[in-house]
């Protein structure tokens, strides 16, 4: 004699439930990948709300460093602002000849800045993208270049909503940006590596040396960095310089936005 | 209820920690918990925060290929182990 297996309400409702899930879950990623306006419109106001409540919290927890470690971090810099002192004043007088030569010639550098405090910053963010708390309300558009505290250019705007705006940096993995090496006029593609590293490739018989300047081609200065290691290979016609953005983006809290779109 | 707290635990993550302690966090969830369906919400949640277009590669899913990967790996080790 054979019986009919009984059907288990419990899993019908299990089943039920996975499928309802998986409903979900599809209607959720077809609205992510067609479009992708609308989940940002949700997680970005909610975010940068969230964001700005955790500059306060990192107020105090900053206080409560330990004396010592203040006070060594405080005699090291104050070594290094000594040094930095007389290397600004080096560079304000070329910076002012610079500008004087520039306008004799009619071509000007000056931007149309905007302070920008950075909302969420790299690691917490995988793809070396800055959130800003300036938006398209403040003249803020798709372009504007971005530059870090003393005007180290470090990437552009790629979205901009009404309140906040993103910053895809240069060194985001895969981004290809041009590039010009020490004082050679030879142009070439500085590949992005994430977390403000950057690579590129130039014919082996370019003379190069760790410390030279790589700078974006532009009116207004551009520094992208300085090499810090060449790997070469006596078989290969091509080196790979390595270099760094010359501000650590980990700890970045003010910017400014050029809004010339210059 | 300890579902709840990961899922408030994680929004944190994504929030304010870096990005390898989300995803180190979102893959024990998968593993911990059954049907942990919210790792695709998590996904898309920290892909609308912090891609941007033409980022990585031109390809801005990470957190939802990250999410799903999780959560398959999970299903089917779980399945295999008949958890």
């Amino acid at each position: 004699m054979t019986y009919l297996k009984r059907s288990n309400p419990r899993e019908k409702k299990s089943k039920a439930y996975i499928a309802c899930a998986a409903l979900a879950i599809l209607i959720l990623l077809v609205i992510h990948f067609f479009l992708p306006g609308f989940f940002r419109g949700i997680f970005v106001p909610a975010g940068s709300a969230a964001w700005q409540t955790e500059e306060g919290t990192e107020t105090f927890l900053g206080s409560l460093r330990t004396k010592y470690s203040l006070s060594k971090e405080n005699a090291d810099l104050k070594a290094r602002l000594e040094q930095k002192g007389i290397d600004a004043l080096l560079l304000q007088a070329a910076l002012a000849e610079n500008e004087s030569l520039k306008s004799l010639v009619h071509r000007t550098n000056v931007g149309d800045d905007i302070l920008a405090t950075v909302l969420s910053r790299p690691p917490q963010s995988p793809y070396d993208t800055l959130t800003l708390d300036v938006g398209a309300d403040e003249g803020v558009s798709v372009g504007d270049k971005v530059y870090a505290p003393g005007g180290i250019v470090i990437g552009d705007i790629a979205e901009a909503s009404s309140g906040t705006s993103k910053v895809l940096l240069y060194s985001s993995p895969g981004r290809i940006v041009p590039a010009i090496v020490g004082s050679s006029t030879t142009q070439i593609q500085a590949m992005g590596k994430g977390g403000g590293d950057f690579s590129a490739k130039l014919p082996a018989e370019i003379h190069v040396s760790k410390g030279d300047v790589v700078l974006m081609p532009s009116m207004r200065i551009h520094t992208l960095g300085a090499i810090e290691a060449i790997e070469s290979d006596s078989t290969d016609s091509f080196q790979t310089v390595l270099f760094t953005l010359p501000v650590n983006i980990h700890e970045l809290c003010f910017v400014t936005v050029d809004r010339s779109g210059k | 209820m300890n579902r709840t707290i990961t899922d408030i635990v994680l929004i944190l993550s994504i929030l304010f920690l870096p990005w390898w302690v989300s995803a180190a966090l979102l893959l024990v969830a998968c593993f911990y918990f059954h049907h942990f369906f919210e790792a695709f919400v998590f996904g898309i949640m920290a892909d609308a925060l912090y891609a941007a277009p033409h980022a990585f590669h031109n390809f801005p899913h990470l957190g939802v290929i990250f999410a799903a990967v999780s959560f398959l790996l999970s299903a089917l080790i779980r399945e295999r182990l008949a958890l």
